[in-house]
C-alpha cells in the first residue's frame, strides 16, 4: 500500500479526533485566557488573570493538595491489593486462569455509577457495614458523603488498571528465579523480599502511577460517594463548568490538571524506561 | 515463436534501505520450461520471485512475458500462478471455493468455473476434498489445493516460492515428484524458488544459483552438480571434500602430496573440491590419479549408502559408499585407509 | 505457604463486592436500600420496566450507541489497515489514541465549550461527537492489532489471483477479521452506552442517556430501582466482555500503557 493511500485512510479518523478532540482542547486553552468579572460574567481577553486568581487563593492549594493524597492513598490502597491478584494470576497455572484474569479486569468496563451505588449500599448509613456492626452492638460509623467513602470508592475503580499494569510489568519475572530462590534454601518470605519484590519493583512504579493519573482523573466516584462535601480538582472542575459557569476558571483548572498529569505521564515513561533497559 | 523465451527477467534490481538485495539479475526462461532459484536465505530469490509476481517493485530493470513489458502491472493484472510457501489458503473458504477464487475475479461463470475448480481438484488428487476447509486438510493437501488454486487460472507463468519447505522429508520427496509431474502435464512456465538443492536438482531444467542478489551460476542440474562455476557454487551445491593447495609445475601441492588435475594448469594458492560420490576407497593394491592417507572419523549408515568421513592431513573427507556390498561395516572410527579419486573430478578454483 | 492466593481472594472479594451487593440488593422488597433486606422480590425490575423517563433514556443510549459504534467503525477501520500495513507513520497511532491519556471531564469540558456556542448540546450530533472522541481510539487499537495478525500473504495471495486491493479487502482480508470486528463494534457499542463523564457535559432535559439518569437518580436519592438498573447494565458489561474475550483475548483487548 501506498503512502498517499495510507493517509487517505486515515484522513477521516484524524478528521473526526481534529473536530471532536483536538479543537475542543484548543478552546478549553483559549478559554482559561479569558476573564470573569465581579457579577460572573465573561470577558474575553488575553489574560493570564484567571490563573492569578485561582493560584492567590489559598482554598485552591488545599484543594489541590487534598486530591493529590487522595490519589495517592488511592493509588498506594489499589496497589497492595492488587498485587497479589497479579501476582497469583501470572504464577498460576489453574485452568481457571483466563476466567479470573478476566475477572479482575472486567470491572472497569462496568458503568462507574452502577459499582458506586454498590459501595452505597456497603457503606451506607443503613448499609451492610452498619448492620454488621449494629448486630454485635457496636456504634455506627459514616463511610459514605465523606472522604473515607471516595477513598474506598476510588481505591476499587482504579484496580483493574493496576492489576493491568502489574501483569503486563510482570512480563520480565521469571517464575523459574523464584523456584531457583527457594531450591537454594531461601524461605518463601525471604524470596519475596530478595528476588520477587526487586523484580517487579518497576512494575508496582508502573501501576502507581497509572492508579494515581486515573485517580486524579475521576470524577463520577468522588462526586457521588463525596455527597458534595469533597472537594478535588475534578469536582471543582465540573461545578465551575456547571454551577457557577465560571468557564475561565473551570478550564485553568483543566490546564493546571493536565499539565499535572503531563509531569507524571512524564515520570512513567521514564519508569518504563528504566525497568525495560 | 519456439524461439522467443516465455519469460525475461532484465537487469532487475531491489534494494531495501540501500542494501541492495537482487543485483542485476538477467534469466530467460523458454515456455514450459521449469527453472529454480537456487541459494541460502537472504541471497534475493525470494524478492525477485516477488518481483516477478508484481508483488514487489524492481527498482530497475524489467520483467517480459511473452515479450510483453509488465513491470508496471499491478499483479491482480498479471495473471500469475503463485503457490506461497505458508500456502496462503484462504482459511474463511473451502477448497473449492479456494480455487474459484481467480476463476471469479476473471469472470468466469458459475457452470464454467464448477467444471475448472472439479478438474483441478482431480489434478491434483484431490476429487473429493472439495468442500473441506484449509485447516481440516493436512499439510500435503494443503499444498496440493494451493497448487490447484494456482493453476485453475491457467497462469501465463507459475511461481512457486518454496513451496514444500513445510512439509516433512518424505512427503516432501513424494510430492515434488508429482509437482514437477504436473508442471510438465500442464506445460506450464515455472520459476521455483528453493534452498535446497536436492530439490532443484531433481525438479528444474535449468538452476540459477544465487548468491548476494547475484546469479553465481545458470545452467542445467548435472552441469551446475558437475561444474559448478565458483567455489559459492560448488560449497553450496552438494558435499565436497575441500583441500587447499599451491600451484607448482606438476599439479597442486596440498602438503607433502600431488593433486593431478584434468584441463589447465595454474598458478598460486587453489582451492580444491571433490565430490563424495567421485572418492573411493582404495584397496592395498589399487591405484587412482590423486590418493590421501587418512583414518575414518565418523561412520554415518543412511540405508542405502553411508556416509563415511575420513580425516586426512589436509582436512576432512566426506566419502559415499553403497551399502550393498556390506563393506562398511569393516570401518570404525580409527580405521586407517587409503582414499582416491580421479584427475578429472578434482575441481580447483584460485583462492 | 498459601499466602498469594489468600491476599489474591480479599482483593477479588474487595473488587466484586460492590457488584455482588448490587446485584443482591436489586432484589429487595424494601422502599429503601437498607441491608439487610427484609424481603425479597421483582418489584424494582418491574418498576423499571415502567419507568418512563428510564425507558426512554435506555431507547436513548441504545440508539446512541449502534450509531457511534457504526460510525467508529467507518472511520476506524479503515486507518486501522493503513496503520497495520505499515503506509502511515506510526505518529498516526499516536494521534489516534491520544483522547484516552486525558481525563473524560476535561475532554467533555472542551466539548461543551466548543458545541455550545454552536447550539449543539443536548443534540444527537453533539452527543455522538462526543462519544465517538473516546470510542474511536478503542476501535482503531482493537482492529490494529486485528489487521497485524493476519498473515500479509493472504492479500497478496487475493492480488495474484486477479483481485483488485478493494475486492480482495472485502473478500479475503475482512473475513479474516471478522471476530476482531466484531469484538470492536461490541466493545465500542458498550464503551459508548457506559459513557457516562462526558455525557454529563452534552445532555439537556431533551435528551438524556441512561447512564446520565442513573447518575442525576443516584444523585436524588438510592431506592432499590437503582440497584436494578444497575444490574441490568452489569449484565450488558458482561455480556460485552464475554463476547470480546472470545473473539479477541479481553485483557489484551482492554490494556491500556
Amino acid at each position: 500500500m501506498r503512502r498517499s493511500t495510507g493517509w487517505l485512510l486515515c484522513a477521516p479518523a484524524l478528521a473526526a479526533l481534529a473536530i471532536a478532540f483536538v479543537w475542543p482542547m484548543l478552546v478549553l486553552l483559549r478559554m482559561s485566557l479569558n476573564v470573569t468579572d465581579e457579577s460572573g460574567v465573561l470577558i474575553p481577553a488575553w489574560s493570564l488573570a484567571t490563573y492569578k486568581r485561582l493560584i492567590g487563593d489559598s482554598y485552591n492549594w488545599g484543594m489541590s493538595w487534598d486530591s493529590l493524597v487522595l490519589s495517592a492513598t488511592a493509588a498506594t490502597a489499589a496497589v497492595l491489593l492488587s498485587y497479589p491478584m497479579a501476582l497469583f494470576l501470572f504464577r498460576t497455572h489453574s485452568r481457571w486462569r483466563g476466567l479470573l484474569a478476566v475477572v479482575a479486569v472486567a470491572p472497569l468496563l462496568v458503568s462507574g455509577t452502577a459499582r458506586v451505588i454498590g459501595w452505597l449500599v456497603i457503606l451506607g448509613d443503613h448499609g451492610l457495614i452498619n448492620a454488621v456492626l449494629s448486630f454485635f452492638g457496636l456504634p455506627a460509623v459514616t463511610l459514605i458523603n465523606n472522604w473515607a467513602g471516595v477513598r474506598i470508592g476510588l481505591t476499587e475503580s482504579v484496580m483493574p488498571y493496576a492489576t493491568l499494569a502489574l501483569l503486563a510489568g510482570f512480563g520480565r519475572l521469571d517464575p523459574r528465579l523464584e523456584e531457583a530462590a527457594s531450591t537454594l534454601g531461601s524461605l518463601p518470605i525471604r524470596t519475596f523480599w530478595r528476588v520477587t519484590l526487586p523484580l517487579t519493583a518497576g512494575a508496582i512504579g508502573a501501576a502507581w502511577l497509572l492508579a494515581f493519573v486515573l485517580s486524579i482523573s475521576a470524577f463520577i466516584t468522588p462526586h457521588l460517594m463525596g455527597g458534595g462535601r469533597v472537594f478535588v480538582l475534578a469536582t471543582e472542575i465540573y461545578d465551575a463548568a456547571t454551577q457557577t459557569l465560571d468557564w475561565p476558571a473551570a478550564a485553568a483548572l483543566s490546564v493546571y490538571t493536565l499539565m499535572l498529569l503531563f509531569v507524571l505521564g512524564g515520570a512513567k515513561v521514564a519508569i518504563s524506561r528504566r525497568s525495560a533497559a | 515463436m519456439a524461439d522467443t523465451p516465455h519469460l525475461v527477467l532484465e537487469d532487475l534490481c531491489r534494494g531495501f534501505g540501500g542494501t541492495p538485495v537482487v543485483d542485476r539479475i538477467n534469466l530467460s526462461v523458454a515456455r514450459g520450461k521449469l527453472i529454480a532459484l537456487l541459494g541460502p536465505s537472504g541471497c534475493g530469490k525470494t524478492t525477485t520471485l516477488r518481483m516477478v509476481a508484481g508483488l514487489e517493485r524492481p527498482d530497475s530493470g524489467r520483467v517480459l512475458v511473452d515479450g510483453r513489458d509488465v513491470t508496471a502491472l499491478p499483479s491482480y493484472h498479471r495473471r500469475m500462478g503463485v503457490v506461497f510457501q505458508s500456502y496462503a489458503l484462504f482459511p474463511h473458504m473451502t477448497a473449492s471455493a479456494n480455487i474459484a477464487f481467480g476463476l471469479q475475479m476473471q469472470g468466469v461463470g458459475r457452470a464454467d468455473r464448477r467444471r475448472r475448480v472439479a478438474a483441478a481438484l482431480a489434478m491434483v488428487g484431490l476429487p473429493n476434498h472439495g468442500n473441506a476447509k484449509p485447516r481440516t486438510l493436512s499439510g500435503g493437501q494443503q499444498q496440493r489445493v494451493a497448487l490447484a488454486r494456482a493453476l485453475a487460472i491457467e497462469p501465463d507463468v507459475l511461481l512457486l516460492d518454496e513451496p514444500l519447505s513445510a512439509l516433512d522429508a518424505k512427503l516432501r520427496e513424494e510430492l515434488r515428484a508429482e509437482m514437477r509431474a504436473i508442471q510438465l502435464r500442464v506445460g506450464a512456465t515455472a520459476l521455483f524458488v528453493t534452498h535446497d538443492q536436492a530439490e532443484a536438482l531433481a525438479m528444474a531444467d535449468l538452476v540459477a544459483v544465487m548468491d548476494h542478489g547475484r546469479i553465481a551460476q545458470l545452467g542445467p542440474p548435472d552441469e551446475v552438480f558437475e561444474h559448478p562455476a565458483t567455489p559459492f557454487v560448488a560449497r553450496f551445491v552438494g558435499r565436497s571434500a575441500r583441500f587447499e593447495g599451491q600451484w607448482d609445475a606438476e599439479g597442486i601441492r596440498v602438503g607433502n602430496m600431488l593433486l593431478r588435475t584434468g584441463g589447465a594448469a595454474g598458478q598460486g594458492t587453489a582451492q580444491i573440491f571433490v565430490r563424495p560420490h567421485h572418492i573411493s576407497l582404495l584397496g592395498s593394491d589399487t591405484v587412482a590419479d590423486n590418493t590421501f592417507e587418512g583414518r575414518v572419523s565418523a561412520v554415518d549408515y543412511l540405508g542405502e549408502v553411508a556416509h563415511v568421513t575420513v580425516q586426512t592431513d589436509a582436512g576432512p573427507a566426506p566419502i559415499e559408499m553403497s551399502t550393498r556390498d556390506g563393506a562398511w561395516r569393516d570401518l570404525r572410527a580409527g580405521t586407517q585407509v587409503r582414499i582416491g579419486w580421479s584427475a578429472d573430478s578434482t575441481l580447483w578454483f584460485p583462492a | 505457604m498459601k499466602v498469594t492466593p489468600l491476599l489474591a481472594g480479599i482483593g477479588y472479594a474487595f473488587l466484586l463486592s460492590p457488584l455482588a451487593i448490587v446485584a443482591l440488593m436489586s432484589l429487595s422488597d424494601d422502599q429503601y436500600l437498607t441491608f439487610p433486606p427484609h424481603g425479597f422480590s421483582f418489584r424494582w425490575y418491574v418498576a423499571l420496566a415502567h419507568n418512563a423517563a428510564m425507558l426512554e433514556a435506555a431507547r436513548t443510549s441504545l440508539a446512541l450507541a449502534a450509531t457511534v459504534a457504526l460510525i467508529a467503525l467507518l472511520l476506524g477501520v479503515p486507518a486501522a489497515f493503513a496503520l497495520a500495513r505499515g503506509a502511515a507513520p506510526a505518529v498516526v497511532a499516536g494521534v489516534l489514541a491520544a483522547p484516552l491519556l486525558l481525563p473524560t471531564l476535561v475532554i467533555g469540558l472542551g466539548l461543551l465549550m466548543v458545541l455550545q456556542p454552536l447550539g449543539l448540546v443536548a443534540t444527537w450530533p453533539g452527543l455522538a461527537l462526543g462519544h465517538l472522541v473516546v470510542v474511536l481510539p478503542f476501535v482503531v487499537r482493537l482492529m490494529m492489532s486485528a489487521f497485524a495478525g493476519l498473515p500479509p500473504e493472504m492479500a497478496e495471495a487475493a492480488s495474484t489471483l486477479g483481485a483488485r486491493p478493494w475486492r480482495g479487502f472485502v473478500l479475503v482480508t475482512l473475513p479474516m477479521a471478522l471476530p476482531g470486528l466484531i469484538a470492536s463494534a461490541t466493545l465500542a457499542f458498550l464503551v459508548s452506552f457506559d459513557e457516562t463523564v462526558i455525557s454529563l457535559f452534552l445532555v439537556g432535559p431533551r435528551l438524556v442517556t441512561l447512564p446520565i439518569a442513573l447518575f442525576r437518580y443516584t444523585e436524588s436519592r438510592t431506592d432499590p430501582l437503582v440497584a436494578a438498573l444497575a444490574v441490568v447494565l452489569i449484565v450488558l458489561s458482561a455480556t460485552v466482555v464475554l463476547v470480546v474475550d472470545r473473539l479477541a483475548g479481553f485483557t489484551r483487548t482492554i490494556a491500556r500503557s
